[in-house]
């Protein structure tokens, strides 16, 4: 009896087939949805690729402007740090030059040298007027040098007292490179 | 002939993934028909079911490059996405306030009765307004429609036993429904 009822009832409901009243309507609706769809698609993507355009535009402009604005800036600051790079040069150069005048130093024979240090006193340096006198004139330039930024250690030299002098003292204890660089 | 008329709509098929609107209408309406009865049967609204083949014909254009036909048939492939929209229209309904009418007042005794869509969406809805959305869906599909289990797994995603299930459950449950109506 159950079983029946349920098989009249699924047949029942096969048998009466829902209908579709208006196909062509239907399909004539699918088909405007569709271009209509495809159109609002289509806008977004216009929409979509002109803000991009816009941002890419304000994006160029913007970076433009900047280094239009900071050139004269940036020139300062270059040549800044090219001053800044044309400094190991110099004091390469002058740590030749300090080379040169230690050798010369050793070389006259005028003063003492004892573990690679030339010690200068104030007797010898007369000495070395009388036999060069270039080397002499750049001793003076040094001693000068020296009683501006070290006055007590050239007090001392003119009290009697020698000065070890080496390339290393000259470069790091006197710093010697920087009196001439700035 | 059958082979005849799938050959056809293997060709409009082809034209419609290609772009060809005018093919892709041929195909509405060759499948909207069934469409129709298969969504009217599980929202039982005349207007809603034509909604849902409407929205189904949309989505499947929309998405017609990604169909696979080794995969799976285009029917089958249409009738998921319709079930799928049945089931969201189907949720929705259950959250409008639903008159319960206990009495089937359709006469279901008359096989050869041809009723008007009202007629059977009001009979079915109360045949199963007791059933969840899965049941009814599961219902429909094989009591009714006569899908196969395989065809029913392919167009839900529910398991096997998910379908076994949830038949059984609405079987037993449609039964008791009209066991009452008649007063057995």
């Amino acid at each position: 009896m159950e079983e029946d009822i349920y098989k009249q009832f699924t047949d029942q409901l096969r048998s009466c087939q829902p209908q579709l009243k208006a196909k062509k309507e239907l399909r004539k609706r699918v088909l405007n949805s569709i271009v209509t769809r495809s159109r609002g698609k289509k806008r977004l993507i216009v929409f979509l690729r002109s803000v991009a355009s816009i941002l890419l535009m304000l994006g160029i402009g913007s970076y433009a402007w900047m280094e239009l604005s900071s050139q004269q800036s940036r020139s300062i600051l270059i040549s800044k740090t090219s001053d800044c790079i044309s400094i190991p040069d110099e004091h390469w150069q002058c740590r030749q030059s300090i080379s040169t005048l230690i050798s010369s130093l050793k070389e006259s024979d005028v003063f003492l040298f004892e573990n690679n240090k030339v010690l200068l006193t104030k007797g010898e340096l007369k000495d070395l007027k009388q036999f060069n006198n270039a080397l002499y004139q750049m001793v003076v330039c040094f001693l000068h040098g020296l009683e501006n930024n070290y006055p007590t250690v050239y007090q001392a030299y003119l009290a009697g007292e020698e000065i070890q002098l080496s390339t290393w003292q000259l470069r790091k204890e006197y710093k010697v490179c920087d009196w001439l660089t700035y | 002939m059958i082979k005849m008329q799938k050959k056809a709509n293997d060709i409009l098929l082809l034209k419609s993934i290609a772009g060809d609107k005018s093919a892709f209408g041929e195909l509405i309406e060759c499948y909207c028909d069934y469409l129709f009865s298969v969504v009217f049967r599980l929202v039982c609204n005349e207007q809603e079911a034509e909604d849902i083949v409407q929205e189904t014909f949309i989505r499947a254009w929309q998405k017609l490059d990604g169909f696979d036909q080794s995969r799976a048939r285009f029917s089958t492939w249409l009738y998921s996405i319709a079930t799928r929209l049945a089931i969201d229209t189907l949720r929705k309904q259950q959250r409008r306030a639903t008159l319960d009418l206990d009495v089937i007042q359709v006469e279901t005794n008359d096989v050869h009765q041809q009723l008007t869509n009202k007629e059977i969406g009001e009979l079915i809805r109360q045949a199963t307004q007791k059933l969840s959305h899965q049941q009814k869906v599961v219902f429909v599909l094989r009591d009714v429609e006569q899908l196969n289990v395989y065809e029913v797994v392919e167009i839900t995603g529910y398991s096997e036993k998910q379908i076994k299930d949830n038949l059984y459950l609405a079987r037993k449950n449609i039964r008791e429904r009209l066991m009452n109506v008649i007063g057995v």
